[in-house]
């Protein structure tokens, strides 16, 4: 239910970019635009700046399709299928380094999450932190945002606390429904899950 | 609600700075810079509105009973003002088929050189 109330909200906003709403690309901008940088920087291990180019060649190309997009799946779903069309383009041009073969089999991650510390390598894999970037955005915005603040601009949950105007104790509790909403997405990403 | 274990909490932490680092977050310039370009162009990327083809349909058969009917008609009877209205309107449509035929091939050219241009 919550999975389609969030891609009625993505509708809303492609429709409103696809009439020429200003303010709706700055949502949409700001909400899926360094989320794709990341997934098309680790889902490429291309140079920075052939990750630049790709992400704007992606987002533009986004742009100009975005009237097709019907909410049968999440935008930034959306998105990483233009990413990954424009990556395996870029890869077929002579000369590039982009796109490594995925390894498949290997991302337990979901499982591997609650029992103990997760191995070095299997963090430094591009489709790990691939993973983790597509199942970030599926989770709601709050949930989303508090876990940015909180873990990788490293706040201290009372600032986690003021930026989403909640309590203390209301923070710690969405942080931990957050974690949980996290490890879901990741094992329903995991296509071996 | 079940409290998580510690190693939930610091394996989430790992997993987002690991995927989210510094290194991959677009330069402010950049980012900036491409804002504008999607900026200077959400206007022109809507798509044309189209007829509604329920609609579309209905007129085309509307128009074919209108012949059919004149058809049937022409045999006999008095010129009245509805038949004339009728002959009227399929004697439009007829005509206006190559018209719109031309039409429709010149939006297509257009928009075609529009995107290479884009």
């Amino acid at each position: 239910m919550a999975a389609l109330a969030a891609f009625a909200e993505d509708l809303r906003i492609a429709r409103e970019v696809a009439a020429g709403s200003d303010r709706a690309l700055r949502d949409f901008f700001e909400r899926h635009a360094d989320a794709l940088f990341a997934f098309i920087a680790h889902r490429s291990e291309a140079s920075r700046e052939d990750v630049e180019d790709l992400w704007q060649e992606c987002l533009i190309a986004a742009l100009a399709a975005i009237h097709t997009y019907r909410g049968d799946s999440a935008l930034f779903t959306w998105l990483c299928g233009i990413a990954r069309h424009k990556i395996a383009d870029r890869a077929r041009a002579p000369g590039t380094r982009c796109e490594q073969p995925l390894e498949p089999g290997a991302r337990p991650l979901a499982d591997a999450i609650d029992t103990g510390p997760l191995p070095e390598d299997l963090l430094q894999r591009a489709d790990t932190r691939t993973a983790v970037v597509e199942a970030l955005m599926t989770l709601p915005d709050a949930y989303r945002r508090a876990l940015v603040a909180r873990y990788v601009d490293e706040q201290p949950v009372a600032q986690v606390a003021a930026m989403l105007g909640h309590g203390y104790k209301a923070t710690e509790s969405l942080l931990s429904r957050a974690r949980e909403a996290l490890r879901r997405a990741l094992d329903e990403d995991n296509p071996n899950g | 609600m079940a409290e998580d274990n510690r190693w939930r909490e610091e394996n989430t932490a790992r997993l987002l700075r690991a995927a989210l680092d510094r290194s991959t977050r677009p330069d402010p310039d950049v980012r900036a810079r491409t804002f504008d370009q999607m900026l200077s162009r959400v206007g022109h990327t809507r798509p044309a509105s189209s007829f509604p083809d329920r609609v579309l349909w209905l007129l085309a058969g509307g128009v074919v009973l209108l012949g059919v009917a004149l058809g049937a008609r022409a045999t006999g009877g008095p010129v009245t003002a509805s038949l004339l209205i009728a002959t009227l309107v399929v004697g439009i449509n007829v005509v206006m088929v190559p018209v719109a035929a031309v039409i429709v091939v010149w939006n297509l050219r257009h928009a075609r050189v529009r995107r290479s241009h884009a």
